[in-house]
């Protein structure tokens, strides 16, 4: 063991090269139907970003005298009751689903995980406390929980954030303690406390990074399901007022002209049906990806 | 020389839904400075709890029932578990190496971090500082290329390097003992060897001392100056590495060395066993836990209760009533 040959620094050199993250990179591009997750994706949020570049309309402005418009060469969705461009709407709604599905996820997620990882790791009354909170939350369905609580604080993408990720908490929470009992089991977990280490360094420099990767998944998948719950949300008229473009209640107030002017609402019903596959798609392949079985196969 | 780490009757269990088992009770042992002291027994008689217990990492269900840990004569069981004191002591003063060098790295961290780590936490090194100890520490327990390993993740390392990583890291703030709980179990036999020789060169190195838990008679042997014998949570003999071998006066210590394999056997002779199984740690009863498998006991093992541990040689305490005549044939 200590003697070596002499080519094995250069054997090293060369071995470098390969990390973790190129093994799951490389496994996902295989999934050809992961890669069109991603490519969508990246469209929606290339749209959210240069909305108004991409918009041949403001998607504010009414124009009465145009309203209820079939699809033409100057409005391709065509225009809705009040005269305002649909396909401007669609892609301002882009950056409505996005900065709502990110927001609300993002706040679930750092709440969630937070929770489960102090439950998780300490275990005794702070475990059952915060899981029995976690399990009371669940037993309320999602889009109940959410009704609820955008009711209690009304409209608005402020409020609509916080309902849609207040009802996400519990399922992070809970994946997270999962996660974090099985790692504490690890003798890495024990070896490092038999140098010292303390509480919170080892939460998060030793159990988190070997706990995320199954929540990285949920997640991507979560943020799919959450454009959804908005889309739910608008449509129910609980979510974002009627001036601000959002795929739910563009569906909404389209419904009316159901068979007059379909497009109006199914524009902004495939946008919310192929921004959900993809993050779904996106999901199932980092799921395929991360996955520790197949670690060392490339 | 001086005695660092005096244990007195310790007491550790454990509540479970089945009852109170008693992993380790009343054992009282001893390290002194530069001293090589093997704890030996089968699985599940309480060798890794005692060694967890003093470094107060017991945690729940289980619990130090009582019982004083003097290190450098300040009694540990003082100090909160996983208060300042405590985390101080561990890994600076008493350092440990695991069973399992296949997991006893954390798989998402460079080797570099992880040693490093210790040296920032305990040394208040800067990281730069760190770096540089750290590649000589590697460089110390065998590591060809340290540098450049530094920046590889433990899965690029095969058992034994892991494991002499472990020890690196172990000794890397200079501990006063390094605790090493049956650290070549799972490595091949020529591993095993080189490993055991190089922590025996790095505890001389840095004036440590060792205590090598195993249950592998044949390592102690070679690298013990004291052995403890432990069955069922209890200390049943001890004494210098020499007496234990030559003149064991408990009936399990026998059976022990009986397991162990020799070159110089007639051919065709079965290997002896112990019979029976350890015994069940919560429901105890008062008199020898090893009677239902000793092959020499008598009537008054059966009556009396389990006798303390009894001075049967110079330093050397055995707790049993049979007489040492009758275990010799």
């Amino acid at each position: 063991m200590a003697i070596q040959p002499e080519g094995m620094a250069t054997f090293q050199e060369s071995r470098r090269q390969y990390s973790e993250w190129r093994r799951i990179a490389q496994v996902y591009l295989r999934r050809k139907v992961s890669v069109l997750g991603l490519v969508i994706i990246v469209g929606l949020i290339v749209t959210a970003i240069f909305a108004p570049l991409l918009a041949p309309y403001d998607p504010t402005v009414t124009d009465v005298v145009n309203k209820l418009q079939q699809p033409s060469s100057a409005h391709w969705f065509g225009t809705d009751q009040v005269g305002r461009d649909v396909l401007s709407r669609v892609i301002y709604g882009a950056r409505t689903s996005l900065l709502i599905a990110l927001g609300a996820m993002g706040l679930a997620a750092v709440i969630g995980q937070t929770l489960g990882l102090i439950a998780g790791y300490f275990g005794g009354w702070r475990f059952h406390i915060i899981m029995r909170i976690m399990d009371a939350l669940m037993a309320i369905p999602r889009i109940v929980l959410a009704i609820m609580v955008s009711a209690v604080l009304g409209g608005g993408v402020r409020n609509l954030i916080l309902a849609l990720g207040i009802a996400m908490v519990a399922g992070q929470a809970r994946m997270m303690c999962g996660q974090v009992l099985t790692v504490k089991q690890n003798d890495y977990i024990l070896a490092g406390r038999t140098i010292g280490v303390n509480h919170l360094r080892m939460m998060l420099r030793h159990i988190y990074p070997n706990a995320f990767q199954p929540l990285l998944v949920m997640v991507t998948v979560g943020l799919g399901m959450t454009i959804m719950s908005e889309a739910a949300l608008s449509f129910l008229g609980l979510g974002i007022s009627a001036q601000t473009a959002a795929w739910g209640s563009m569906i909404s107030d389209g419904q009316n002209y159901l068979f007059s002017n379909p497009v109006l609402s199914i524009a902004p019903g495939v946008a919310i049906g192929l921004v959900v596959f993809g993050f779904n798609m996106a999901g199932d392949g980092l799921r395929d990806a991360l996955d520790p079985r197949l670690r060392g196969v490339v | 020389m001086a005695t660092i780490l005096e244990v007195k009757n310790l007491r550790t269990q454990f509540r479970t839904f089945a009852g109170v088992v008693k992993a380790v009770d009343d054992a009282s042992f001893r390290i002194d400075e530069q001293e090589i002291v093997g704890v030996v027994g089968e699985s599940g008689c309480g060798k890794s709890v005692s060694q967890l217990s003093v470094m107060r990492l017991i945690s729940r269900p289980g619990e130090i029932t009582s019982g004083q840990i003097l290190f450098e004569g300040q009694d540990l069981m003082k100090y909160e578990a996983n208060g300042p004191e405590m985390r101080s002591v561990r890994g600076a003063k008493i350092a440990m190496v695991f069973q399992e060098p296949m997991t006893s790295l954390n798989p998402v961290l460079t080797i570099g971090r992880q040693v490093t780590e210790m040296l920032e936490l305990h040394l208040r090194m800067t990281k730069d500082v760190a770096r540089g100890r750290a590649i000589e520490l590697l460089d110390m327990v065998g590591i060809p290329a340290a540098e450049t390993r530094l920046d590889d993740y433990p899965h690029q390392f095969s058992g034994g390097m892991r494991q002499r990583v472990m020890v690196a890291m172990a000794l890397s703030c200079n501990p006063r003992i390094l605790i090493a709980d049956e650290p070549t179990t799972s490595l091949d036999v020529t591993t095993q060897a080189q490993l055991l020789e190089l922590m025996k060169e790095m505890i001389g190195k840095f004036n440590s001392s060792l205590v090598l838990v195993t249950h592998n008679l044949g390592v102690v042997a070679r690298y013990a100056q004291r052995i403890y014998i432990m069955y069922a949570g209890r200390i049943v003999e001890t004494g210098s590495c020499k007496d234990i071998f030559r003149k064991p006066r408990h009936p399990y210590t026998i059976g022990l060395l009986r397991c162990v394999p020799r070159i110089d056997e007639q051919e065709g002779k079965t290997l002896d066993s112990i019979k029976g199984l350890p015994p069940d740690l919560i429901d105890m009863p008062r008199n020898c836990a090893f009677l239902p498998r000793c092959p020499y006991a008598i009537d008054r093992c059966r009556v009396e209760p389990w006798p303390d541990l009894e001075l049967v040689g110079d330093e050397h305490y055995a707790r049993c009533f049979i007489n040492p005549e009758e275990m010799q044939r």
